[in-house]
C-alpha cells in the first residue's frame, strides 16, 4: 500500500468496500443465536458452515504471496469478525498460510496455525524452551505449546523451537498425526477453541524445517506483528459491536421519566468509550499502512496498538455491562459474549510491558527540539 | 513525499509562490535564536497586523474563499501546502485569524450585500481588526441563555449588556455580537447578530487578567450603545442559527496535531533529564507506562488527521473521529502538561525568574495555560454532549 496521502485515500475507499461487503456478510450469516445455539458447560463454540463460506471467498488467503490484499484488509476482516463474535481461525489460518507459502511450502487444505506460546509468563517469543535436535534424516522435538488458539481443530502446526547449538528460532510444520504430539483441549472463558500441544520425540524430515536462524527469528517477528495486529482489529470489532448494543439500549431504556442516554453521566461515558475505541482503531489502521521492519524486529506501531488495546478495550464491554445494569449481568443477555471474548484477546494478546518497552525504545531519540514555545 | 500527496504542476507553481513568499517576508532572523520577538501585546498585534497586510497583497489571505469575496476558491491539497509552509517556518497568525476563520465565512453565508461589500475588504486585508462578543458571565457552555439587550429604536439599536472572554477587544474595529432581542420570545428565538462599531459611544474594555497573571482576553461592557439597522446580520430574531453556522466552522476546523507531539517531546526530554536519587525519571516502569500511553494517542491522533485529509481529498465525510478528535487532543495535552508537574516535582514550584527554575518556569506556566484547553472553545462536557448527540444519536438532557 502506498504511503502517501492519495494512496491512502485510495486505499480507504479499497477497504471500505470490503468493509462494507465483510460486515453484509457477517451480520446475515452469523447472528447472535448462532453463538447461543452452542453454549453449554464445556461448550466449544465454532461457525463451521460460516467458515467454509469464507474460505470459499478466499479469505483463509488475505495474507497469501499471490494476493492483491494484505494487512490493512486483513485488519478490516478481522474487525468485522469480531463485531459479530464469530468464532472462525481466520488470522490463525491466514498467518499459518503466509508461513507456509512463503517459504515455499503448499498448504494442503487443512488448518495450518503458528504455536509459539509455552508455559510460564514469558515476554521473549525467540528464545522459546521446545527444542530441536538435528538428526541424520531431519530433526527431533521435544517440549511444549500453550494457549494455541485453534490448536485442537488443526492439522498441523508450525511450532517455534530452539534447534540445539544455533542461534536464533526455528520454525518447524509439525503434523498433528506424528507419533510423539498429543494436544489437550483447554476450557477457555470465552468458549472459542484453544489448545495445549506436547511433543516427546517428535522426528521430523529436514523439509518440515521452514526456516532456522536469523531467518527463522525474522519470520516469527513478521507473524507475530499480524496476529497481534489482527487480534487487536478483532478486539476493535468486538468493542464496537457491545458499545453499538449499549447505545442502542441508552435510547429505548426509559428511567425517572426519560431515556437513560439523555443523562450526562450515561451519555459522556458512552463517548469516552467511543473515543477509547476510535484511538485503537486509529492505531491498527496506522499500524496496517505502516511498512514493513527490514531488520526482522517486531514492528512499534503493532506494539503502539497491542499496548492501546490490552489497556482501554476490555473497559467497553466492562462499561456497556454498566449502563445494561441488572438486565447485564444475566446469562440471556448477550453482553457477557463480548466482555468473555474481549476479555479473552487481551489475556492472550501478550505481556504490556514488552509493548511499552518497544514503545519507550523508540522514543529514546525524540528529544525536544527547542525553539519558541 | 514534503504533503504526501501528488502535486500538479499548478500546486507546484503555488508552493514555490508561498516559499517566496515566506523567504521574502518573515521578519530579519525569525525562527533563530536571535531573534528578538514581541514583547507587548501592541507589539504583537502590529506584527500580526503587518503579517496579514503582507499576505493580503500577495493573495495569500483566506485562500479558501470563493474569488469573488477576494480568495482563490482554492481546493484541499493547496490549503495543506499552504498550513504546512506556515507551519514549517512557525509564521505568525494573521491578526484576523479568527475573523478569516468565522466573521468572515458566516457574513458570505448571512451577510446583506452591503455588509458583504463593506465588512469583507477590511477582515482580509487587515486595515480593520474584528473581535467576537459571544459569551457573557451568566451564558458560558450555554451560549443561548445570553441576555445583553438590544432593542430596536427607530433605525436603531440600542444596546445594553455584558461579553466577556473577548480577545483583542482593544485593538479591535468591529465586534461580531449576539444580542438579545425578543426577550419574551424561548431563548433560542429571541436572538440576533449585530456588527458593532467598536468606536461607538458606551462601549467600556476592562481587560481579564488569567490566572497566568498574562491579559489576553477581555470584558465589554455595553451601555446604550447604538448599532444602526443596516449591521443586523440576517433576519432579527434570527441570530441563533447564524452563530450555529459560525460555532460550525469552528468544529469543521481540524488542527493537526503538531502542538501535542510537539508537548510530548517536551515531557519525554523532561522525563530523561530529571532525576531522583540520581536515577533519570524514565527509568521508572510508571513514568515509562504513562509515556506510552501519552505516545499512543498522540500517535492515534496523527493518523486520525492523516485519515481526515485524506478522506477531504477524495470529498469523504471526515467521520465520526474528527469530532471526537478536538476533546482529545485538548485533554490529551492538558494531561501532559500536568504529567510535566509530576516529573518535576519541588521545581514545579518554580516560576519564571528564580533561581533554580526548570526550563525558564515553563512547566508551571504551561500547566496554568492548560486549565483553558478543556474550557475554551466548548467545553470539553459541551463537546461530550454535542458528539454523544450528533455522533452517537443520543437524546438531549
Amino acid at each position: 500500500v502506498s504511503d502517501d496521502l492519495a494512496g491512502l485515500a485510495q486505499a480507504q475507499e479499497q477497504t471500505e468496500a470490503i468493509r462494507d461487503a465483510a460486515s453484509r456478510l457477517l451480520a446475515t450469516e452469523w447472528p447472535l443465536s448462532r453463538l447461543r445455539e452452542q453454549l453449554g458447560p464445556s461448550a466449544r463454540v465454532r461457525a463451521e458452515g460460516l467458515w467454509k463460506q469464507l474460505c470459499e471467498l478466499e479469505w483463509h488467503r488475505v495474507l497469501a504471496p499471490d494476493a492483491a490484499t494484505g494487512v490493512p484488509e486483513l485488519c478490516v476482516m478481522a474487525e468485522e469478525i469480531g463485531r459479530v463474535l464469530a468464532p472462525v481461525p481466520f488470522a490463525q489460518c491466514a498467518v499459518g498460510l503466509e508461513l507456509l507459502e512463503s517459504t515455499g511450502r503448499r498448504s494442503q487444505g487443512g488448518l495450518t496455525v503458528l504455536a509459539n506460546r509455552e508455559e510460564g509468563l514469558i515476554t521473549d517469543p525467540f528464545t522459546p524452551s521446545t527444542r530441536a535436535t538435528r538428526r541424520e534424516t531431519g530433526f527431533r522435538l521435544d517440549g511444549s505449546k500453550l494457549f494455541v488458539p485453534w490448536g485442537d481443530s488443526c492439522d498441523a502446526w508450525i511450532v517455534s523451537a530452539r534447534v540445539e547449538n544455533e542461534d536464533g528460532v526455528g520454525l518447524f510444520r509439525v503434523a498433528a498425526d506424528r507419533p510423539g504430539v498429543t494436544r489437550t483441549p483447554l476450557a477457555a472463558l470465552d468458549w472459542w477453541p484453544l489448545a495445549e500441544l506436547r511433543f516427546a520425540g517428535v522426528e521430523l524430515l529436514s523439509s518440515d524445517a521452514l526456516a532456522l536462524g536469523a531467518e527463522g527469528s525474522a519470520l516469527l517477528a513478521h507473524a507475530l506483528d499480524r496476529e497481534i495486529l489482527a487480534s487487536c482489529a478483532e478486539l476493535v470489532g468486538v468493542a464496537s459491536g457491545v458499545h453499538e448494543m449499549a447505545v442502542e439500549y441508552a435510547k429505548q431504556r426509559v428511567a425517572f421519566d426519560r431515556p437513560i442516554g439523555a443523562f450526562q453521566a450515561v451519555k459522556h461515558r458512552l463517548v469516552d468509550l467511543r473515543a477509547d475505541i476510535e484511538i485503537a482503531r486509529a492505531l491498527v489502521s496506522a499500524a496496517a499502512h505502516s511498512p514493513l521492519r527490514q531488520d526482522g524486529a517486531p514492528s512499534v506501531p503493532v506494539a503502539r496498538a497491542a499496548f492501546w488495546c490490552a489497556d482501554a478495550l476490555r473497559r467497553v464491554p466492562e462499561g456497556a455491562i454498566q449502563i445494561f445494569g441488572g438486565i447485564g449481568y444475566t446469562w440471556d443477555h448477550d453482553a457477557h459474549l463480548y466482555l468473555r471474548r474481549a476479555a479473552t484477546l487481551v489475556a492472550l494478546l501478550g505481556e504490556r510491558a514488552t509493548y511499552r518497552e518497544r514503545i519507550m525504545d523508540e522514543r529514546r531519540d525524540a528529544g525536544d527540539e527547542g525553539g519558541p514555545r | 513525499v514534503d504533503y504526501e500527496v501528488p502535486l500538479t504542476p499548478e500546486d507546484e507553481a503555488f508552493r514555490d509562490e508561498v516559499r517566496a513568499f515566506l523567504a521574502a517576508n518573515l521578519p530579519a532572523g525569525w525562527g533563530t535564536a536571535q531573534y528578538r520577538g514581541p514583547r507587548s501585546e501592541s507589539e504583537r498585534i502590529e506584527l500580526q497586523r503587518d503579517w496579514q497586510r503582507r499576505l493580503f497583497e500577495a493573495g495569500l489571505v483566506a485562500i479558501a474563499w470563493p474569488r469573488e469575496h477576494g480568495g482563490r476558491a482554492a481546493g484541499f491539497v493547496q490549503q495543506l501546502i499552504f498550513n504546512t509552509e506556515m507551519a514549517r517556518r512557525r509564521a505568525p497568525e494573521p491578526v484576523n485569524r479568527s475573523a478569516l476563520a468565522y466573521t468572515g465565512p458566516t457574513l458570505i453565508q448571512w451577510g446583506s450585500e452591503w455588509q458583504k461589500q463593506r465588512f469583507l475588504p477590511g477582515i482580509l486585508s487587515g486595515s480593520e481588526i474584528w473581535c467576537q462578543g459571544f459569551s457573557e458571565p451568566g451564558a458560558g457552555s450555554d451560549l443561548a441563555a445570553l441576555r445583553t439587550r438590544a432593542e430596536l429604536v427607530g433605525d436603531e439599536f440600542v444596546v445594553t449588556g455584558h461579553k466577556v472572554w473577548t480577545s483583542k477587544a482593544h485593538y479591535a474595529d468591529w465586534c461580531y455580537l449576539l444580542v438579545r432581542t425578543d426577550p419574551d420570545a424561548p431563548k433560542h428565538e429571541g436572538i440576533s447578530c449585530l456588527l458593532l462599531d467598536m468606536r461607538a459611544r458606551g462601549i467600556t474594555i476592562r481587560p481579564i487578567r488569567q490566572i497566568t497573571g498574562q491579559s489576553e482576553f477581555n470584558e465589554i461592557f455595553l451601555d446604550g450603545v447604538r448599532v444602526p439597522r443596516n449591521c443586523l446580520v440576517g433576519e432579527l430574531n434570527g441570530g441563533w442559527r447564524v452563530a450555529n453556522s459560525t460555532l460550525g466552522y469552528e468544529r469543521a476546523g481540524l488542527s493537526r496535531p503538531t502542538r501535542i507531539e510537539r508537548r510530548l517531546r517536551i515531557v519525554t526530554q523532561l522525563a530523561r533529564e530529571i532525576e531522583v536519587d540520581g536515577k533519570a525519571r524514565i527509568e521508572d516502569p510508571i513514568v515509562r507506562d504513562q509515556l506510552a500511553r501519552f505516545a499512543c494517542r498522540v500517535e492515534a491522533l496523527r493518523q486520525i488527521a492523516t485519515q481526515v485529509s485524506a478522506a477531504s481529498l477524495r470529498g469523504a465525510d471526515p467521520g465520526p473521529a474528527a469530532s471526537i478528535a478536538k476533546l482529545l487532543t485538548s485533554e490529551t495535552d492538558q494531561a501532559m502538561a500536568g504529567f510535566g508537574m509530576d516529573l518535576a516535582g519541588p521545581y514545579a514550584a518554580l516560576v519564571n525568574g528564580s533561581p533554580h527554575a526548570l526550563k525558564g518556569g515553563n512547566v508551571p506556566l504551561s500547566y496554568l495555560i492548560m486549565r483553558a484547553a478543556t474550557i475554551g472553545g466548548g467545553t470539553s462536557e459541551i463537546q461530550r454532549n454535542v458528539i454523544g448527540e450528533r455522533v452517537l444519536g443520543l437524546p438531549k438532557g
